[in-house]
């Protein structure tokens, strides 16, 4: 109970840390909250135009129909960019989508496996979405009216005439809206709300839990403090379960802090099924921090605690980063994706795309697997390392 | 009831190919207060780590209360005070938090530690400095605190590993004066450093171990009793022809004679009278001399004598 007590005690003087970045999240909160508080909570989309990169390879009736159509509401530019340039355009959103249609679509668009038109877009933004389902919805159509029996020419005249911008559209996983006066896809900015609310607590929850909570636990592993403790009354199992359940109450704090200030934020959307798998998500991430803790601890005698400031920010950012938290993964490069797969942070923001996409529980699973995954061998490492350091 | 507290019996402690403990064995008396003396490295805070289960030993046994000591133990460790060589605070505590920590590792009841860490903190000095935190304290008071949160939960036996390293005199005379008074009060005192002075002050019994190995145990007057030595005569003189150093070298119980630098050390073995001979010597050859005096052989000489080397590092 000293040992757990003293814990606290300790912790609160890490305080100017917690609150710094309590602040932080909580200044970041009020930003995204501020960005969906126009239009009485909803962002439309529809009737708007952007601008789109195309490049033809195919030259064909049916690319040249297709490039045709986007043009009309579109601005469309027929240039072809390099991989790494599209994805920087996109980012900095001077283009909302790059489409490749490749040679021999026309010939292949009936069969069973069809050359699929590439299309790359930051699907994580409401644009880019609304570009991709436009971009299947007319060669579907086209591909229907083939199919009961028109000609390609016949096809893509009916499709000009019944896809059209002023019809509705439905886009799945995003709510519509029929009564809107100009039938425009209306994206309902509550899913996406949560969504972006949501996505950026690891950061938090991984500085708070590095900078104030690993710190404590690294001062009673100080040499001199360790000795001391081991050669009293207290046994060194109990010295850990007791800094182990310091650690435990701190993490539960946090994640209880950050669930309820984030939804406070949320209104009606609180208790409602995408909200709970959010809140677990979340609380996957935080159980996962915590393991990561017990791997650094492992590490204590290589005196990582004068190094903890360093150490916070390049795990805390270098995860957010390389998993998707701070910059859509849509718009991380393949390489990046490859190492944020690693990452607790990249399965967490995946998971969260699925929550918002309305996915239940057993498409998310994999993914909270993954986040366990990450926890389960940082834990094992970390109890080895101690094992091994024991022999 | 036996009244030894501390019994070591041919231990032995390697680290690979260096043997830190060569079958060393010693026996500490309840209120003893015992004076471990070696030069670094010689194994003296390998013993301490030993005694109290922070290492594993290769072989031999420890018998602390007269049970066998284990790292489960909590039964012994919980009367046994610990003051270590390096300061062992926590820096995010005040003084009477830590002091209140360290207690609260041996004793559970609020009122009863609250009145032992109010004990403890005046023993040391620091009841005024309750409220600092060991950033703002100097070094002499932050050792006081080391002391006080190893001696607060009043444990039998306490042992200070070279609680003094890099104090002030003044503060270093504090803490020895506190040490004794424990050892008054009853408890029995491990002492370990290699300020021979200190060993020679504080503690009844002395071990001297080099090499991991016990070298001469006894009381301070048994060990320089080992001694040929007995006295140094010390003369500043300018100038000394060796036809004078043969003369001085055949008086009564002088056996050995050292000019250099103008300063002439005579060393006596036995004799009661040493000083009075030499100085008789001068004033009858009427040579003149700037300064005679007499020196008792100190445990340094113990040490030089029977191992052959100093016993503190030379600065």
């Amino acid at each position: 109970m000293q040992v757990f007590k003293t814990f606290f005690k300790i912790a609160w003087s890490y305080k100017p840390g917690l609150f710094l970045y309590l602040g932080i999240c909580a200044f970041m909160t009020f930003m995204v909250a501020a960005q969906f508080g126009n239009s009485e909570g909803e962002v439309k989309y529809g009737n708007e135009s952007y601008h789109i990169a195309v490049v033809d390879k195919d030259h064909s009736t049916l690319s040249n129909a297709f490039v045709k159509y986007l043009k009309k509401q579109h601005t469309v530019e027929e240039k072809a960019y390099d991989k790494d340039l599209v994805k920087d355009l996109i980012y900095y959103t001077e283009i909302s989508a790059y489409i490749t249609i490749p040679d021999g679509f026309e010939k292949n668009h009936l069969e069973k496996n069809p050359l699929k038109v590439e299309s790359l877009s930051d699907s994580g933004q409401a644009a880019g979405v609304f570009i991709n389902i436009q971009l299947s919805s007319y060669l579907e159509s086209v591909a229907r009216f083939e199919r009961a029996g028109f000609s390609l020419e016949d096809a893509v005249a009916n499709t000009e005439k019944s896809v059209d911008f002023e019809e509705f559209v439905e886009i799945p996983g995003l709510e519509k809206e029929n009564s809107h006066p100009n039938n425009s896809i209306s994206i309902s900015a509550n899913g996406s709300k949560l969504y972006s609310l949501f996505l950026f607590l690891p950061y938090p929850v991984m500085t708070i839990l590095l900078s104030c909570v690993l710190p404590v636990i690294l001062v009673f592993r100080e040499k001199e403090i360790r000795n001391r403790t081991s050669i009293s009354a207290v046994s060194e199992t109990a010295c850990n379960i007791a800094l182990a359940a310091g650690g435990a109450v701190v993490s539960l704090l946090v994640f209880l802090g950050l669930t309820i200030f984030t939804s406070c934020f949320l209104g009606e959307d609180v208790f409602h099924g995408k909200w709970a798998y959010a809140v677990l998500n979340l609380f996957l991430f935080t159980v996962v921090t915590a393991m990561l803790l017990i791997l650094m601890d492992s590490f204590s005698f290589l005196g990582i605690r004068k190094a903890m400031d360093v150490l916070t920010n390049i795990i805390a950012l270098g995860f957010s980063f390389l998993g998707g938290i701070f910059v859509p993964l849509s718009v991380l490069g393949n390489g990046v994706k490859t190492v944020g797969k690693f990452l607790p942070t990249y399965w967490y923001a995946v998971s969260l795309e699925r929550i918002d996409a309305g996915k239940g529980f057993s498409e998310l699973a994999g993914c909270f697997s993954m986040e366990l995954l990450f926890g389960v061998v940082c834990l094992a490492l970390g109890l080895a390392v101690v094992n091994l350091r024991k022999s | 009831m036996s009244d030894t507290v501390v019994e070591i019996d041919h231990l032995v402690k390697r680290y690979k190919e260096l043997i830190a403990l060569d079958n060393f064995s010693l026996r500490i008396e309840k209120g003893e207060a015992f004076g471990l003396l070696g030069p670094n490295g010689s194994g003296k805070t390998t013993t301490i780590n030993c005694l109290l289960s922070l290492l594993a030993y290769d072989n031999g046994e420890i018998k602390i209360f007269g049970e066998r000591m284990t790292p489960n133990r909590l039964d012994i460790k919980k009367r046994i005070g610990v003051v270590s060589q390096n300061v062992a605070v926590f820096n995010e505590l005040n003084v009477y938090e830590n002091t209140d920590y360290f207690c609260g590792l041996y004793i559970k009841e609020k009122e009863k530690r609250k009145q032992y860490v109010e004990e403890a903190l005046e023993f040391v000095g620091l009841l005024e400095f309750k409220k600092f935190y060991p950033k703002k304290l100097s070094g002499g008071l932050l050792r006081r605190l080391n002391i006080a949160c190893g001696i607060a939960h009043k444990p039998e036996l306490i042992i200070f590993d070279e609680p003094t390293v890099a104090v002030d005199p003044q503060s270093r005379n504090n803490i020895l004066e506190g040490i004794a008074k424990l050892n008054e009060n009853g408890a029995t005192i491990i002492y370990t450093s290699h300020y021979m002075e200190e060993v020679e002050r504080l503690c009844s019994k002395i071990l001297i171990m080099d090499r991991g190995k016990r070298v001469a145990e006894g009381t301070s007057d048994e060990l320089k009793s080992l001694l040929k030595n007995t006295e140094n005569v010390i003369v500043t003189i300018r100038k000394l022809s060796e036809q004078s150093m043969e003369e001085i070298r055949a008086l009564p119980h002088v056996y050995d004679v050292k000019y250099m630098n103008e300063t002439l050390t005579i060393k006596c073995s036995g004799g009661k009278h040493n000083i009075t001979h030499v100085a008789g010597y001068f004033s009858e050859h009427q040579m003149d001399y700037e300064r005679i005096y007499s020196e008792l052989p100190t445990l340094n000489d113990v040490f030089l004598e029977i191992t052959g080397k100093e016993l503190r590092d030379k600065e």
